[in-house]
């Protein structure tokens, strides 16, 4: 059984969006009108985290051919 | 069934969570990323947020995803795993679904489930109306602001994403 490195991200992406429903409905619930503007902000930093593990993924599957966890073993202590 | 909508959108929602964290191959998690991103769109337009849901829908899943789809194409293997197919990621499947249908359940019998802290089966998740405002949508009015008392908010986010995209460059540039 492999583990993917992507499957990581996907998880990361999974944990902004509940943050960003959870986020949305508070703000709604609660008429908190001008905090309206924070659950597109998180969208936002999450649209960058995403890229930046995306380009981490093509780097190490460049190196090794494929994404797995397995290959990530120079640092050996 | 319209007033328990909000109820049954979430369920499919921690269905579809459980779905990708049971890690199959990556292609079936983005499948359940994309159910789950829907879903969560319907809920928050559920409670009136209505840009916020399309927001959800455009930027998450016809961005986000579609990046994530063509890299996971870029870095996939010869035989995906799908949920059935391996013991490991059909056990984790079941596990999940079985403690959902389990809190399912409890808030079904007692209208509420008291685990760490109190989730109230249906009071605590009413609007409530506190006067009427107006002929405008309080939401889209706040989203708005952002233009006004959240200009240096767009500035910061702006040049972080200018950042973002000159740290990738010279992470892939690589020589």
């Amino acid at each position: 059984y492999r583990s993917h490195l992507m499957s990581s991200l996907l998880c990361l992406e999974g944990m902004m969006l509940s943050l960003f429903v959870m986020a949305s409905l508070t703000i709604l619930n609660s008429h908190f009108t001008l905090a309206s503007m924070m659950p597109i902000i998180l969208l936002v930093f999450a649209a960058c985290e995403a890229a930046l593990g995306l380009s981490l993924l093509v780097k190490v599957s460049n190196t090794y051919g494929t994404d797995y966890v397995q290959n990530l073993n120079l640092l050996q202590c | 069934m319209m007033t328990y909508i909000v109820f049954i959108l979430s369920i499919i929602f921690v269905l579809g969570f459980v779905g990708f964290s049971s890690k199959p191959s990556p292609i079936y998690g983005g499948l359940g990323l994309i159910v789950s991103g829907g879903v969560g769109c319907g809920i928050v337009l559920n409670f009136g947020g209505s840009f916020l849901g399309l927001m959800v829908f455009l930027i998450y899943l016809g961005g986000m995803m579609v990046v994530f789809g063509y890299t996971t194409a870029m870095a996939t293997e010869q035989y995906p795993e799908i949920w059935v197919s391996n013991k490991t990621v059909l056990g984790a499947f079941v596990t999940g679904l079985l403690m959902e249908i389990v809190m399912v359940y409890y808030v079904l019998k007692d209208e509420e489930v008291e685990i760490v802290f109190q989730f109230n089966g249906l009071g605590d998740w009413v609007i409530y109306d506190t006067g009427d405002s107006g002929f405008f949508s309080e939401e889209a009015m706040g989203i708005a602001a952002l233009y006004s008392y959240g200009a240096w908010l767009v500035i910061v986010t702006g040049w972080s994403l200018l950042i973002g995209v000159v740290v990738i460059m010279e992470i892939t540039r690589g020589n």
